[in-house]
């Protein structure tokens, strides 16, 4: 079973599933932008304007912070949450189909956070980071593991859930960069702390929260090929 | 065997109403009607993609929500879309579908291939259509399917391997035990091969039965507008006047008289698919 889930993840990566797969998926374009807006970020927070002088530490503490975010988006849009339709058509009982589905999406998370950690440690090695810091960078990186591309068979949910992703990754990105900017001593940490643990508690919980659960309803949904979310 | 008892669907405004069939084993069953009336659907149906709203179906006396391993276990399919992974070769491929099914083989697998003179380790999504859609046939070979559900896929088929091609599904139900339901435009191919014949139109069964039920149920006369008319209203389906004569499609019924200038011929499925849809369309 892990043998089979390393080649499903590994086999997304090639040139023709992933041709295939954004053939179909709308939300390429979403997330496109959000990486042009992303690499925005990642500019401003790596240059003088900001009062730090950039070095090669501090470039590949920046690089440990986005990289596995950005790879976490890129990961999301080529790994659906939906199987391809002939395996609706393999025998298979319930009990099966779930444990493919749910195996394959929890497999690609534990992937996501795997690389998540590893940046952390190297951020730990590049610039001075604390504990709680690194914590609320791997709970943005755990909401973002869990973003899955855009299905239009439902499409009322994904009105709903076009806005909780884009919000979830602005304030991932953004709030990831201020830890990044802390740890570099750019800015003050006392100031920023309350602020950043303020917007952790009362507005990315509930909305990581709020988008597990769109998530949920997906996983549910892939369980069956007619999507009874549509009617 | 395959029941199909008063199946209705929705599909957003699409509606399939009451489709009601059987087919035996070691028969093959043609499945026609113009674009629209529901084939594809009726396939989704059969083979569980899809629940009914009313009605059920049954393959060898099991039903999906119970028995869903067992039934696809049997089943080969064909479909128009391409069901195979674009980044995996054809031997990959049925490698990695084929672990599912119990009957898979390998060496099966490799024999049609080189049967349909496909290149085993080519990308199968850099094949063309035909050969796309041939590596999906002889997967559903491969795995000692009961029955075989193919929608649509001789219209890519070169005329060579269209021969093979029906050959194939002949020696397929030869033992009497194996079933096959083909979903196709071209009807030629129907007249040709299906025992069995099931039409749908506007989403409604219009006929389901044998074949020689079909051909004796209805006919193609010609001849005269005034000696046509001369038969009973309510048994002329739709009628077609042209400068030369007249044809019209007959519902046929031993009490029928035909004037004897006239000619009375059985009606081929696409006759009585223009026919009919010409009835329906005004």
């Amino acid at each position: 079973m892990l043998r089979h889930l390393i080649s499903e993840y590994i086999r997304a990566f090639a040139f023709d599933r992933r041709r295939q797969i954004w053939g179909k998926n709308d939300s390429i374009s979403f997330f496109l932008m959000t990486w042009m807006a992303l690499f925005f970020f990642v500019s401003v927070f790596d240059t003088d304007i900001l009062g730090g002088a950039s070095s090669w530490g501090r470039r590949c503490g920046l690089a440990a912070v986005y990289l596995p975010m950005l790879l976490n988006l890129f990961s999301c849009q080529i790994h659906p949450v939906r199987p391809e339709k002939f395996l609706y058509l393999c025998p298979m009982d319930s009990g099966e189909r779930r444990q493919y589905i749910y195996g394959t999406f929890y497999f690609r998370v534990f992937v996501q956070m795997l690389t998540a950690c590893a940046g952390v440690v190297l951020l730990f090695l590049f610039v001075s980071l604390d504990l709680l810091s690194a914590a609320a960078i791997l709970l943005n990186d755990l909401a973002l593991s869990i973003l899955i591309p855009f299905d239009d068979r439902s499409p009322d949910a994904v009105n709903k859930a076009v806005w909780l992703t884009g919000f979830l990754i602005v304030i991932a990105f953004l709030t990831n960069g201020l830890q990044y900017m802390v740890a570099i001593g750019t800015i003050r940490y006392g100031a920023v702390r309350w602020i950043l643990l303020a917007v952790l508690v009362l507005v990315q919980l509930p909305i990581t929260l709020q988008y597990g659960r769109y998530v949920k309803q997906e996983l549910l949904a892939a369980l069956q090929y007619e999507d009874k979310m549509t009617g | 065997m395959i029941e199909s008892r008063e199946v209705s669907k929705k599909l957003g405004k699409f509606i399939l109403k009451n489709s009601s069939f059987t087919l035996p084993d070691g028969y093959i069953c043609g499945l026609a009607g113009p674009n629209g009336a529901g084939k594809t659907t009726l396939l989704h149906l059969l083979l569980g993609l899809y629940q009914p709203d009313a009605g059920s179906i049954q393959v060898d006396g099991m039903s999906y929500e119970d028995k869903e391993k067992q039934i696809h276990d049997r089943t080969g399919v064909v479909l128009t879309e391409e069901l195979f992974e674009p980044a995996l070769t054809c031997m990959q491929n049925s490698a990695y579908y084929g672990r599912y099914f119990s009957h898979y083989s390998r060496e099966q697998m490799a024999h049609y291939l080189t049967l349909f003179h496909l290149d085993h380790h080519a990308k199968f999504g850099r094949l063309s259509k035909g050969e796309k859609l041939k590596c999906q046939f002889a997967f559903a070979l491969s795995h000692d399917a009961k029955l075989l559900i193919l929608d649509e896929p001789t219209a890519n088929f070169d005329p060579h391997f269209r021969e093979q091609f029906f050959h194939l599904l002949q020696e397929f139900i030869a033992d009497g035990k194996k079933s096959v339901i083909l979903a196709t435009h071209l009807t030629e191919d129907l007249d040709r091969i299906a025992d069995y014949l099931v039409y749908l139109e506007q989403g409604s069964q219009i006929f389901a039965g044998d074949m020689e039920s079909f051909r004796e149920s209805y006919r193609i006369v010609a001849g005269e507008a005034y000696q046509i008319k001369l038969l009973p209203k309510e048994k002329i389906l739709c009628m077609e006047e042209k400068s030369y004569g007249a044809r019209a499609l007959v519902a046929h019924s031993r009490l029928n008289r035909y004037a004897p200038a006239l000619s009375v011929t059985y009606p081929t499925i696409e006759e009585f698919m223009y026919f009919y849809s010409k009835r329906n369309n005004g």
